[in-house]
């Protein structure tokens, strides 16, 4: 193995392939990429966060009774919280020092990182999932002036089959969190030997 | 003070370590070369830290190392790279068909590894001392042979499968 390596080594250092421009051309490609991917799909739904903020308070006045307003409540807060979250975790990852860590330390803040940032993921699915319900009673008040709580008979169906929907989801979410958070956590578990 | 030209030609001199990294972290193609061109980055913009206390290719693996590991912490979003001469990465090919079949194979059973193991195992084939894998990785010697005495049982009973 280790003198197939060797041989490997010989070839590939005798190879010279690199040029200047094409390292200048890696560096700027990729500054350029790292503007691009933190700008447009973070902005664009914080953005979209904050429209809805902005929307529910100019109009909260038209929720009148108390499980409109805490609906509302909820939403507005969920919806600063959410973006917030999802920017410092992008501010986390840049301020990572990769030329002081050893791999050791780089492993256990990635593994630490990974388990925080599903963490995070999960939270987020169920909070934008019970964001979902409460936008449909909240606008549906705003909008056409409707108490989806008055309309007992569609509740009737509506609310087991919202908790139906919401069984499934939540089984589907933990299969797929669980698998990858107990990967994380045997990297640190093995770092400890 | 570092230079811009004094930079290009220490990665030039040492090319080979950016291009083996890569490959053991990488899982087709298109990600060795996103994560080639990510190292090439990240080497540069980190380039003033290099305080000259070790080896330029010590420096170099670290940095190359934990970039890899960073790498598979992002979400796999399409970003655009620079178009890569295809000779940048298929080194071997171009030379020896036989042997590429064999690296091939070598680099399979290395990338089944976890990813502690794949770091140690890389300088360890790389011919670094204990002393410099301890430097580079931040694990004590000891622990260092512990590990790749576990490594190389793995990579043994991989090889007899």
């Amino acid at each position: 193995m280790q003198s197939l390596w060797e041989n490997m080594n010989q070839k590939v250092d005798q190879q010279k392939i690199l040029t200047d421009k094409l390292i200048i051309d890696m560096k700027q490609e990729r500054y350029a990429n790292k503007l691009r991917s933190i700008s447009i799909p973070e902005s664009i739904s914080t953005l979209i966060c904050f429209a809805v903020v902005v929307y529910l308070i100019s109009n909260f006045g038209l929720l009148d009774v108390w499980y409109l307003q805490l609906s509302g409540i909820i939403i507005i807060i969920s919806c600063i919280i959410l973006p917030v979250l999802s920017l410092k975790s992008i501010q986390k990852m840049e301020a990572i020092n990769i030329s002081k860590n050893t791999y050791k330390d780089s492993l256990i803040t990635y593994a630490k990182e990974k388990i925080k940032f599903l963490l995070i993921q999960k939270v987020s699915f169920y909070v934008s999932f019970l964001v979902l319900i409460l936008s449909v009673i909240v606008f549906g008040k705003i909008m056409k002036d409707i108490d989806v709580f008055t309309m007992t008979e569609k509740l009737n169906w509506l609310v087991p089959s919202g908790i139906g929907v919401l069984y499934i989801f939540t089984q589907w979410v933990l299969k797929k969190y669980k698998k990858a958070t107990t990967s994380a956590n045997n990297i640190l578990k093995e770092l400890e030997l | 003070m570092h230079t811009k030209k004094e930079f290009i030609q220490k990665i030039k001199d040492n090319e080979g370590i950016i291009y083996k990294v890569a490959r053991i972290y990488s899982n087709n193609r298109e990600d060795l070369k996103d994560l080639y061109q990510e190292i090439v980055y990240q080497l540069w913009k980190s380039y003033k830290t290099f305080n000259g206390e070790s080896k330029f290719s010590t420096w170099m693996y670290r940095i190359a190392l934990n970039t890899s590991i960073y790498h598979l912490k992002k979400e796999k979003k399409q970003v655009n790279t620079v178009s890569i001469d295809s000779n940048l990465l298929s080194r071997i090919e171009q030379i020896d068909s036989l042997m590429e079949e064999q690296i091939s194979l070598l680099y399979a059973h290395i990338k089944k590894l976890n990813i502690i193991e794949k770091g140690i195992i890389l300088l360890h084939l790389e011919g670094k001392s204990y002393d410099e894998i301890a430097s580079i990785t931040g694990f004590t010697n000891t622990n260092i042979g512990t590990r790749l005495a576990r490594i190389k049982q793995k990579l043994k009973n991989q090889i007899k499968k």
